[in-house]
């Protein structure tokens, strides 16, 4: 064997002629998505004792631009599970509306009786990710997927590299460091799930959707919310789209040298 | 954590060619934790903690690293590294192992094509290697610890490197993950009785190696978590313990490690 790496596993000069380099070439790549374009910040969700709240909002971000501030980032996928995405939008309207809505298609197409519940859904969803990572094209989006499962709230994380976590308390994005700790505050573990009720869980998700507009240069004040709640085998999911924040308080703005109160 | 730290040399163009472009995409992380394999003459305890990190963010605090293959079988997987791989690597060592379908025949499971027998420790031990060396040029980021008890009941373990190398020997202490530097030598010190002699010898005489009983191995085991708890931010939550024995069969245990 040739002892100069660039010709290991390539035809023999004396045999084949010149290697034609044009056929592996490494002066330009094949482009996949090496870095998002338009992008939607944090989703955060937190389970309660009888469901599960998940918030996103509503703006989708080119840069450091508020392109548009009107779209959809959380997508109910069957009778059990709505599913948040935050990361690059294209890849996640490809997610939402060619792979999930082919996926359900198909599912119910059967028409047996059975229906796609929320690990279902996120085991399908996890591995997509894993393989598109896997063939260095991911999706670059982080997942979350909130359902009723077997009699119990569903909450877990996937993500580009397709990394996997479950969790009482969930956030992507920003959310992870600003609304993880508001959110583990009420739910320090999954034992803590039995004393949260829904008004609750709705609340603290609320409080967390504010604190992020508040310090989260990419987001905006209008969300989304979805709130799962089932009871046994009955699964509701409520949606409420357009939310407004509320009792914004800017005060604190005041101290703060960089919020604009100062002159100099 | 160190192959894929290797120094970065800069891109080198092609003359008159078009300049290169790097893919900016890495598609590997490190999620943490830590994993301990201690084999005892007839059991061995296989440990890790819960913890499951992305830089200095908890993703969660209750993600379990040390898998059971099949609800039968005495083998035990623990994997660390890149979560997702771990994952990977853990769903297929149970796919090839568990038996999965058998009223499906097409489905080539290790116990239809073996006449319904389970398969060995070392030949699990075996197969792991071929998966891991098998993805030897996209190599699964995850460090294994395998054991699990042989046909006279006897515990085997053996630890791996992502791309597979492990000692068909086996070993009787494994550590491995973000805190396996300080584990590895508190294990040296107390499985392998490492720097210790006996009394009187003027230390000449090292103490002879001997099998450790059960209780003082899970003794061990929690001590070298709550001890890396203290010193590694990456590890802590929760210590899930998994108790191999001849005599009592396998018996799970998940207690408190410190959460801050």
């Amino acid at each position: 064997m040739n002892h100069l790496p660039e010709a290991w596993g390539r035809p023999r000069d004396d045999i084949y002629g010149a290697y034609d380099h044009q056929y592996v070439s490494a002066s330009n790549p094949n482009q996949h998505t090496t870095s998002p374009v338009v992008t939607g910040t944090s989703v955060v969700a937190l389970k309660y004792n009888g469901g599960v709240v998940i918030a996103a909002d509503n703006l989708a971000s080119y840069g450091s631009l508020a392109r548009f501030t009107n779209v959809e980032r959380l997508k109910q996928v069957g009778s059990h599970t709505v599913v948040g995405a935050s990361g690059d939008v294209s890849d996640m309207q490809f997610l939402f509306d060619e792979q999930l809505e082919q996926l359900i298609i198909s599912e119910e197409y059967q028409n047996d009786g059975h229906h796609l519940r929320a690990k279902h859904i996120y085991s399908y969803l996890s591995r997509v990710m894993y393989h598109r990572r896997s063939k260095f094209n991911p999706l670059w989006n982080v997942l979350l997927v909130a359902g009723w499962d077997d009699g119990k709230p569903f909450l877990a994380s996937t993500d580009l590299l397709g990394t996997t976590f479950s969790g009482p308390a969930l956030a992507s994005g920003f959310g992870a460091h600003l609304a993880i700790p508001l959110l583990r505050r009420v739910c320090p573990d999954e034992a803590a799930v039995a004393n949260i009720t829904r008004e609750q869980a709705i609340s603290v998700i609320e409080e967390c959707m504010k604190v992020l507009f508040y310090r989260d240069a990419r987001s905006m004040n209008k969300y989304s919310m979805s709130i799962i709640s089932g009871e046994g085998d009955k699964v509701e999911i409520e949606h409420r789209k357009d939310i407004q924040l509320k009792q914004q308080s800017w005060k604190f703005a005041e101290s703060i040298r960089g919020y604009g109160a100062q002159v100099v | 954590m160190s192959f894929l730290a290797t120094p970065s040399y800069p891109q080198q163009n092609v003359p008159g060619g078009e300049p290169t472009q790097r893919h900016g995409f890495n598609p590997y992380a490190d999620n943490g934790g830590s994993i301990i394999g201690i084999a005892g003459d007839d059991f061995l305890i296989m440990a890790g903690d819960t913890r499951h990190t992305a830089g200095y963010n908890i993703n969660s605090r209750t993600e379990r690293k040390v898998y059971r293959l099949g609800e039968e079988s005495s083998l035990v997987l623990a994997t660390v590294g890149f979560g997702a791989d771990a994952k990977w690597l853990a769903d297929t060592m149970k796919r090839a192992v568990d038996v999965c379908f058998p009223r499906l025949s097409m489905m080539k499971d290790f116990k239809f094509q073996h006449n319904l027998k389970d398969m060995t420790v070392s030949a699990a031990a075996q197969f792991l290697f071929t998966i891991l060396y098998g993805n030897r040029f996209f190599p699964k980021y995850a460090y294994c610890i395998l054991g699990g008890l042989d046909k006279n009941g006897k515990a085997r373990l053996f630890s791996y490197d992502p791309v597979g190398s492990y000692s068909k020997e086996g070993e009787r202490r494994a550590a491995a993950g973000a805190a396996s530097s300080l584990i590895v030598p508190f294990l040296d010190n107390q499985v392998e009785f490492k720097n210790q002699y006996v009394p009187g010898t003027q230390g000449m005489t090292e103490r002879p190696v001997e099998y450790l009983p059960l209780e003082k191995v899970e003794m061990l085991v929690k001590d070298a978590f709550t001890s890396a708890t203290e010193r590694h931010i990456e590890v802590g939550d929760g210590l899930q313990m998994v108790i191999v024995s001849a005599q009592h069969g396998v018996r799970e245990e998940i207690i408190e490690l410190k959460r801050d």
